[in-house]
């Protein structure tokens, strides 16, 4: 058995002395000698993953994507490498990569939305005639402009918009150059400019 | 607002995980932390040398025990050859579990699926029906070279059918397209079955030894014994969740079934080289075979002469259609 010192019980009994990714990077570092570590970090990020595997696939797909991701990463945690990337965009990676496995029931889940949206928008007619930027008609033109999107390019958008990565952090998680992270980055905010540039159009 | 606050704000906020689903995901958490598994990965090599040894000398003992049985029965000869379709029952519907990432967590399912089967005790004088569809060369390639992989363009499947009583007493099989039935001791022909009451005391996966006692010194290696005997669910899955915990266990993902359909493969190294594996349904979790085949290139030095292997040649593969409790020889279902 690994000793354990007691800087290392600091982190794991008091987490609020640990910030940021080089405290969750200790975490990992720690979880590598002694395994149960990896539990804080279950903590720290189930929500967040899960949260971010809803939006892009549903509540019952995220809840195996999520649960997986901890599984991967813990399988994994001997090749983390905290110089390469913060355990956010480690952890977003896995989960990236879960993800794309169920491509097209996500693409299905953009269908429905749109097409939900697209049957109320026929009710609401008045509010658009008012040209309130309705957030559900909005909603909707975004579903299916992801629809659209290839799944490549649509990870590198949502894990800027919904998981809150920055560009850098993407390439790192989805781990692809930087250029090719911005590139897809601006084809696809092309794309939702266009989407809403359309719903605008209705609206006025 | 530019695009990116927009799809921040048009798809509401951020989902809430439901305690239930946040339990059974830190639960398989701390299950994948306390594995064994878990803990042989960075043990050293030498102990797994040491199993590798143990397999292959098992295997050995099995493959002594499948000679004496196909001798002394005389009714395992193949039907003449004419491939049907898998139709082994396939429990459909959703596994409560995530897709899983390593040999134990597919092991624990394939067991969640095996207790699901439904059951009911045999009487001693019913049959175990296993039904196999066996991938070997052609006849005339194989006499002239026994050890040899399966050779692109010699391979055929060949459907063998075989009955043997609850008891052991009897055993059945087609011989030249004909059933043939036979008792134990009569005619001078002998053969050993593992006991009823051994099979169905393998309960638990503490209860399920490495290699399942038979008559005498014979021991039948597990991954072979759930191929040659029809076990009552709990038993069969308490040999799956056995297998979980037993080192070295690998996962093959792109294993394909006798159909070429994708099949998942778990198993074990031995000799170095050659990956022995059962194979699953990939989306069920179903047993549905196994097989030998080569993980990368080797050569085997031998008294008459050199035997080559390269990676992915297969040495065995078959698949179990049919595994079921029937009342005679000759029933099906």
């Amino acid at each position: 058995m690994d000793d354990v010192g007691e800087a290392d019980l600091a982190v794991m009994t008091q987490p609020g002395a640990a910030q940021g990714q080089d405290a969750g990077a200790d975490l990992v570092e720690q979880a590598k000698r002694v395994p149960e570590r990896f539990t804080a970090v279950f903590d720290q990020h189930y929500r967040q993953i899960y949260a971010y595997a809803a939006r892009r696939l549903g509540p019952d797909l995220a809840e195996d994507v999520a649960s997986e991701t901890f599984l991967v990463a813990f399988d994994r945690r001997h090749s983390y490498d905290s110089a390469r990337a913060g355990v956010r965009p480690w952890l977003y990676g896995i989960a990236s990569n879960l993800i794309a496995r169920h491509a097209r029931a996500e693409t299905r889940r953009y269908k429905a939305l749109a097409k939900a949206v697209g049957a109320q928008e026929t009710g609401d007619h008045a509010d658009a005639v008012a040209g309130r930027l309705d957030a559900t008609a909005v909603r909707g033109r975004l579903a299916e402009a992801l629809r659209r999107l290839p799944e490549p390019v649509r990870a590198v958008l949502l894990l800027v918009a919904w998981a809150g990565l920055s560009q850098q952090e993407v390439a790192a998680a989805l781990d692809i150059p930087a250029g090719t992270a911005r590139s897809r980055l601006h084809r696809a905010r092309q794309e939702m400019r266009q989407a809403l540039g359309a719903e605008i159009e209705v609206s006025e | 607002m530019d695009e990116i606050g927009a799809l921040r704000e048009a798809f509401g906020g951020d989902e809430v995980p439901g305690q239930a689903a946040e339990n059974r995901a830190r639960a398989a958490l701390h299950q994948r932390m306390s594995s064994k598994e878990q803990r042989v990965t960075s043990m050293s090599r030498k102990r797994f040398a040491i199993t590798a040894g143990v397999v292959v000398a098992a295997a050995a003992a099995v493959a002594v025990t499948a000679v004496m049985v196909v001798r002394g029965g005389g009714g395992h000869a193949p039907v003449p050859d004419d491939a049907p379709t898998l139709n082994a029952p396939v429990a459909k519907g959703v596994l409560p579990f995530a897709r899983p990432a390593s040999a134990a967590e597919y092991l624990e399912n394939a067991a969640w699926t095996a207790e699901r089967k439904p059951w009911k005790d045999p009487r001693p004088d019913q049959f175990m029906y296993i039904e196999t569809l066996e991938l070997r060369n052609k006849p005339a390639y194989e006499n002239e070279h026994p050890n040899d992989p399966i050779r692109t363009g010699m391979g055929e499947n060949r459907k063998i059918q075989e009955w043997n009583s609850i008891d052991g007493q009897t055993r059945a099989g087609y011989k030249d397209g004909r059933l043939v039935v036979a008792r134990r001791g009569q005619g001078g022909e002998y053969w050993d079955r593992i006991a009823w009451s051994t099979i169905t005391s393998m309960t638990r996966p503490d209860k399920v030894p490495d290699a399942v006692p038979g008559p005498g010194s014979m021991g039948i290696e597990l991954d072979a014994f759930i191929g040659q005997y029809v076990v009552p669910p709990n038993v069969q899955a308490a040999i799956f969740r056995h297998l979980a915990q037993a080192p070295g266990m690998t996962i093959n993902p792109d294993a394909v079934n006798i159909d070429g359909r994708p099949a998942v493969g778990l198993g074990r190294i031995v000799e170095g080289y050659l990956s022995q594996e059962l194979l699953f349904d990939q989306q069920t979790y179903q047993f549905i075979g196994e097989r030998l085949v080569a993980v990368k290139d080797h050569v085997s030095h031998g008294d008459d002469g050199d035997r080559v292997s390269h990676r992915g040649d297969v040495y065995r593969q078959v698949i179990y259609s049919k595994m079921t409790i029937v009342d005679r020889p000759g029933d099906t279902r």
